[in-house]
């Protein structure tokens, strides 16, 4: 390999394509603990559900369904715009490449916004478990399990969203910068997986903590 | 050597997604009994699957990765059934009513260590 034809290569690698393939094995085992993470806590989830169900169902009916709703197409049109982003990392030039980025990283923002108008109106309706969660129910105790379980979980996720964000705005000054081309754009491939895991992770919260409760 | 890139594939994907958002939303208003949390996840699933198999490109990918995210996938099942499993055929009610509780507290305040079950008096 010489040097000016693959000025991304690494010393460590034979070639472009076992630096990638590196790469991209160690994201998806990374993702794929993500998974066993998640799964842990959805499992409890799933335990105390079956076990107080309808407590469960009518908990749920605090939350906005439409909220959630709407938040789930935001994070699918990110997911769209962040699968078009890797594209654009190969076929397009700089400013298309950013500007998918930045697309991808509003929306982003937008999902975070609405997440954060909904725990404050948790806050002003008394549901946020501890010492000033109030609901008028017999079954008081398990509406805050739920409530734990609500904010444990979307929490959880928020925070990845805000990781997933930092790594977008960094890939975007690089992408500006003419970081990426065809030959070379693993960050952005690699940012990519992550961004579309997230999403992976809400398209389980949202009907197993929002639409619970709604028949 | 990764996803190429036709791009109106996620375009039709989105949609996709899209359809199937509004599908779970629209059912979880219609009572179907023990079915519609079957349902939500089902279809919850099959968004799952279309992401990671053309956003995520599992469907180009290598091998080895697909073996991994199957791993995965089986891995999280197994631990979701078996411990609902456990959880179904324990006999022990795990949640006890307060007042039950209370009871038992107050009998062994009443009788000292001796009033716990199993425990002789000699």
């Amino acid at each position: 390999m010489s040097a000016p034809s693959t000025p991304h290569l690494e010393h460590q690698f034979d070639d472009a394509e076992q630096q990638f393939g590196a790469a991209n094995l160690g994201m998806w085992i990374f993702l794929l603990t993500e998974v066993m993470f998640f799964g842990g806590i959805l499992t409890a989830y799933a335990i105390y559900f079956v076990t107080f169900a309808s407590v469960f169902e009518d908990a749920s009916n605090h939350l906005s369904w439409w909220l959630g709703g709407i938040n789930t197409l935001v994070l699918l049109a990110s997911s769209f715009t962040m699968a078009r982003s890797v594209a654009a990392a190969q076929v397009d030039g700089r400013t298309t490449q950013v500007r998918w980025l930045l697309a991808t990283i509003l929306l982003g923002l937008a999902f975070l916004g609405v997440k954060a108008w909904e725990y404050a109106g948790k806050f002003e309706d008394n549901l946020v478990p501890g010492r000033y969660f109030s609901v008028a129910s017999e079954a008081a105790a398990v509406e805050e399990l739920f409530f734990s379980f609500y904010f444990l979980l979307t929490g959880l996720h928020a925070i990845h969203m805000i990781i997933g964000i930092g790594l977008l705005g960094y890939l975007a000054v690089r992408a500006r910068q003419g970081h990426f081309d065809r030959d070379y754009f693993t960050p952005v491939e690699m940012a990519g997986l992550y961004w579309h895991f997230v999403d992976l992770v809400w398209i389980f919260l949202f009907p197993m903590l929002y639409l619970l409760g709604r028949h | 050597m990764h996803v190429a890139a036709d791009v109106s594939l996620y375009r039709n994907i989105f949609l996709c997604l899209i359809a199937l958002t509004l599908a779970t939303v629209s059912v979880a208003f219609v009572d179907l009994g023990p079915w519609n949390v079957l349902v939500a996840l089902v279809i919850a699933s099959t968004k799952a699957l279309l992401v990671l198999l053309y956003f995520m490109g599992l469907r180009w990918a290598d091998r080895l990765i697909r073996f991994g995210v199957v791993s995965a996938v089986v891995t999280v099942l197994i631990l979701f059934l078996a411990v609902l499993n456990d959880d179904f055929h324990r006999e022990i009610r795990r949640f006890q009513p307060v007042q039950e509780i209370r009871a038992t507290l107050d009998d062994l305040r009443v009788r000292g260590l001796d009033g716990l079950p199993g425990r002789s008096k000699d």
